[in-house]
């Protein structure tokens, strides 16, 4: 069994309430969730509460796992990514942004060495040169948008130009992604 | 309409990457979901761009979670719940058909149509052995049970099975030791919900090990209203 069928054999046992399976899951899963939510949310108890709403968020979803057609990691994160982002944007809202700062980048960033890109799966690697073609701030905001969660009006306040035309930079790039990756 | 189709170049297709992306505004997104469910191509580039996107965190470093959250989610999801307003509302469930033959007689009341003119939720008891108020709120897709009357025989748990009509058992759950089970049941469960056949049976603790009934039918119901 691959690990991709495990996962997603695991993913139908606890859409059968299996809480063994659920178990198991979490012990195969829960430290690449948890690390990606650390390294969004930058924050250990935020990261923890993050965490939590994202297995039973997956607990309550399985029975949904098949019907989205993603593979079964790219389900996970996307269910953690999400979570993730929901409270990085709260936080921000309620001034407890936790701004890219220094300590917390070289504790907390790490991009991806050469050997790592090497090693990249190959949607991992179409997507970075993608992105590479784009102009570098254009790339940097489809990355922000992901993984720091920004909002569209958060981009026209910081660029002090209209949101709509926040909007279509965003989409333009996002079909040159598209058409790069060979939509 | 907004015209803002005419304002934004890209059209459906940078729609399905804003989405995926989770930055397109409301009420775009919701118009956006309610095209997805129908459009198949708009669906396959969604799942094509979060595939794309999610490999932006392949290089982040696993870490592990300090081992107290896997108890505190445990807890969140089975731990006792909160006493449920319905259930103080329903005392005339409690043994109201004791003594029943184990066989089919049950009671089932698919009464209270919501004023909102919501599919009205489904009662249901289960009666054997021991007795169970079952209920289920189609739109929530929420399955809520609780033992009533009776208790597990020692060492061993209950779980609740769903028996759509023709086919194997699936499981709904084990109760808890408190006798309750509450949970969202996922779509493909909550399908098969009308016209099957709730029944309960005892099990080793964890419940059955290979998904399927091995135990003593301790209470069943008739078939739910379809």
């Amino acid at each position: 069994m691959t690990p991709r069928d495990e996962i997603e054999a695991l993913i139908a046992r606890v859409a059968m309430a299996d809480r063994r399976a659920f178990a198991t899951l979490y012990v195969r899963t829960s430290a690449k969730l948890y690390g990606i939510c650390i390294r969004v949310l930058r924050d250990e108890a935020m990261a923890e509460d993050v965490l939590q709403e994202v297995y039973v968020r997956i607990w309550n979803r399985a029975g949904q796992y098949r019907a989205n057609r993603f593979s079964p990691m790219t389900w996970l994160i996307a269910i953690a990514r999400h979570a993730a982002i929901d409270r990085l944007r709260r936080a921000r809202r309620e001034g407890r942004a936790v701004e890219p700062v220094e300590i917390a980048e070289r504790l907390y960033d790490t991009e991806p060495g050469p050997a790592q890109q090497a090693e990249a799966r190959s949607e991992a690697r179409a997507l970075a040169a993608c992105l590479a073609e784009l102009a570098e701030d254009r790339a940097e905001m489809v990355r922000r948008v992901y993984l720091h969660g920004q909002t569209y009006a958060e981009m026209a306040e910081a660029s002090g130009v209209k949101l709509n035309t926040v909007r279509t930079w965003l989409r333009r790039s996002l079909m040159q992604l598209r058409e790069c990756l060979g939509g | 309409m907004t015209g803002r189709e005419e304002d934004l170049p890209g059209g459906a297709e940078a729609d399905a990457a804003e989405y995926a992306l989770g930055v397109l505004p409301e009420p775009e997104r919701e118009a956006f979901e309610a095209r997805l469910a129908t459009e198949p191509d708009l669906a396959q580039d969604v799942a094509v761009w979060t595939e794309y996107f999610a490999t932006l965190v392949d290089h982040f470093p696993a870490r592990e979670p300090p081992p107290a959250i896997f108890r505190r989610i445990e807890a969140a999801l089975h731990g006792p719940p909160r006493k449920p307003i319905w259930r103080l509302l329903l005392p005339y469930l409690v043994g109201a058909v004791a003594g029943a033959t184990m066989a089919w007689v049950a009671m089932i009341s698919g009464v209270l149509l919501d004023p909102e003119g919501q599919p009205p939720e489904v009662r249901a008891e289960l009666t054997g052995d021991m007795t169970l108020a079952v209920r289920f709120d189609p739109p929530g897709r929420t399955l809520a049970v609780d033992l009533t009357d009776g208790a597990a025989p020692e060492g061993r748990v209950l779980e609740l099975w769903l028996i759509p009509a023709g086919r194997a058992p699936l499981s709904l759950g084990v109760l808890g030791a408190d006798g309750r089970l509450v949970r969202v049941l996922p779509a493909l469960l909550a399908e098969h919900m009308p016209g099957a056949v709730l029944a309960v049976t005892d099990e080793p603790t964890g419940g059955a090990p290979d998904g399927a009934p091995t135990g003593k039918i301790r209470a069943r119901g008739a078939p739910l209203p379809s």
